[in-house]
């Protein structure tokens, strides 16, 4: 029975990884997600060609709707997040660009409520109330914000 | 987790001795350190094993950024000579950043040249948290079987003293005069290791009841002192913590953690003066992130907003950016009804804990 479990594991496993799919964990480096909040579009683009070099489509998108995103190209950072979202569908990375997406659309509440249904599920909720707070201080309800981030790190310090 | 650990150590300040805090987290006199490897300015490594089977090291963390321990280079270097001539091996080891940037390895190399001993650099901190150090700068004198024969952390002015005559005595000067290391007695020690697990499960109810007991046991040994002042301030028992205070053992009346205590009772009893006076005291002799957070609060209650800037930053300098003390200082404001002003804070604890994979 062990047996039989640990193959299925293996074939899974293998399967998954063949075809590009991403675990609930991915996420881009710091030294990416601080390109990104020095608003370095060139450098964050050279990232995404080196992950899609390296076989890493998950990445890639995600840090190609990142430099979209810097760029403004709204329609082009929310394609590459819709892509990266179906490789990682129960991933909060995805969901965190289509919101940023919405935010710099100006449709906030929109944002917040994608934010929102993230967080039912996520095992990681510090990045998603982290974002959260960014998009409330964005509005104006900066106590809203600073719930947000009360939470995210009660969150974090809770589960230490 | 790590700045965890670090702060964890800087708040209990495990292992008080009546004459100044234990430099390091879980190493003690006696213990020996576990092997490490640093890299000079250029990048040349060097490794615990060349120290090993020498008379004596000296090891000292410091930062560009902190005071105290350019003061502590300053006197070693005064006295580096004639300790090396009897065969102590000195090594500064910088610990600036996680990742050092070219101008922190200028701001290093600026200190390093005005130096007649090896300066090194510990690269992504990581002999900083092997050894546990909690406060900058930290002395480590090391015996030739790289044991710890003496440790101080911050540069307390009569601690510092101490110090420095324990390395000349370590290195065959006459001893002029044996002062007795204090020793906690057992079963309060024992209360007390109780306590710091019951903190770790989240039980502060059963925590606090191992520190009482702790603190009844051996009424000098400040460690359950501590612990109990902040769990009691926690639940707003201030009259706990008075009395508490007022029955500590009047030894302990220049210990920089017991001015620290008395300090946080009189902010909290609203004598700013007697608080700032209290944490004035305590600074000087020992320069820790919980003395700069009260430092901030009590110029906050003051009006003196540039001067908590300050105090907060060296807290945050002083503990490398650490998530609890970020979020101390962003609660404190939050509570305060300053919430533009806590989310600056809350941003950095999260962005850090982001930073060092914490997602």
């Amino acid at each position: 029975m062990k047996m039989k479990v640990l193959v299925l594991v293996l074939l899974v496993s293998v399967l998954t990884s063949g075809y590009g799919f991403a675990s609930a964990e991915d996420t881009l480096p710091f030294a990416v997600k601080t390109l990104i909040k020095q608003k370095n579009a060139a450098a964050v683009e050279g990232e995404a060609l080196k992950y899609s070099q390296a076989g890493n489509p998950f990445l890639a998108h995600l840090a190609y709707g990142e430099a979209f995103l810097i760029k403004g190209e709204l329609d082009q950072a929310d394609t590459s997040f819709k892509k990266a979202l179906e490789l990682n569908p129960i991933g909060m990375e995805g969901k965190i660009g289509l919101a940023r997406v919405l935010a710099a659309r100006g449709q906030a509440p929109q944002a917040m409520q994608l934010l929102q249904e993230a967080l039912r599920t996520s095992p990681h909720p510090e990045r998603l109330y982290y974002e959260l707070g960014l998009i409330r201080e964005s509005t104006g309800d900066i106590k809203g914000a600073t719930q947000a981030f009360e939470q995210g790190l009660e969150r974090y310090f809770s589960k230490k | 987790m790590k700045r965890a650990l670090l702060l964890c150590g800087v708040l209990a300040l495990v292992f008080f001795t009546s004459e100044g805090a234990s430099a390091l987290r879980d190493l003690q006199e006696g213990m020996e350190v576990p092997t490490f490897s640093v890299t000079d300015i250029a990048g040349k490594s060097f490794s615990y094993h060349e120290l090993a089977g020498k008379k004596g090291s000296l090891l000292i963390f410091w930062q560009t950024t902190s005071k105290n321990s350019g003061k502590a280079l300053q006197q070693i270097q005064e006295s580096h000579v004639a300790w090396q001539e009897k065969g102590l091996q000195i090594v500064a080891i910088n610990v600036e950043e996680q990742n050092i940037s070219a101008d922190d390895l200028k701001a290093i190399k600026a200190v390093a040249d005005k130096l007649s001993f090896p300066v090194y650099v510990d690269r992504g901190l990581v002999v900083f948290d092997k050894l546990g150090v909690i406060a900058l700068p930290t002395m480590i004198l090391l015996d030739d079987k790289m044991v710890i024969h003496k440790q101080m952390s911050g540069l307390p002015l009569v601690g510092s003293q101490l110090f420095w005559e324990e390395v000349g005595y370590f290195l065959g000067e006459k001893k002029v005069a044996v002062k007795e290391l204090y020793k906690p007695a057992r079963a309060a020690f024992l209360s007390y290791q109780m306590g710091l697990k019951f903190e770790k499960q989240k039980n502060p109810d059963k925590a606090v009841a191992v520190y009482e007991k702790a603190a009844a046991a051996d009424p000098a040994f400040i460690n359950p002192v501590i612990r109990l002042v902040d769990l009691y301030l926690r639940s707003q028992r201030v009259d706990l913590v008075k009395a508490l205070l007022a029955k500590t053992d009047k030894g302990l009346d220049d210990n920089p953690a017991l001015l620290l205590c008395l300090a946080k009772l009189a902010y909290h009893e609203g004598d700013m003066a007697k608080a700032k006076k209290m944490i004035a005291e305590s600074l000087a002799k020992e320069e820790t992130p919980d003395a700069y957070i009260y430092s901030g609060f009590i110029s906050v209650a003051a009006g003196l907003y540039p001067e908590a800037e300050t105090a907060f930053n060296h807290a945050i300098e002083l503990s490398h950016g650490s998530p609890e003390v970020l979020r101390m200082i962003g609660r404190f404001f939050s509570g305060k009804g300053d919430y533009a002003k806590a989310n600056v804070y809350y941003k950095q604890a999260l962005e850090e804990i982001f930073r060092t994979g914490g997602r």
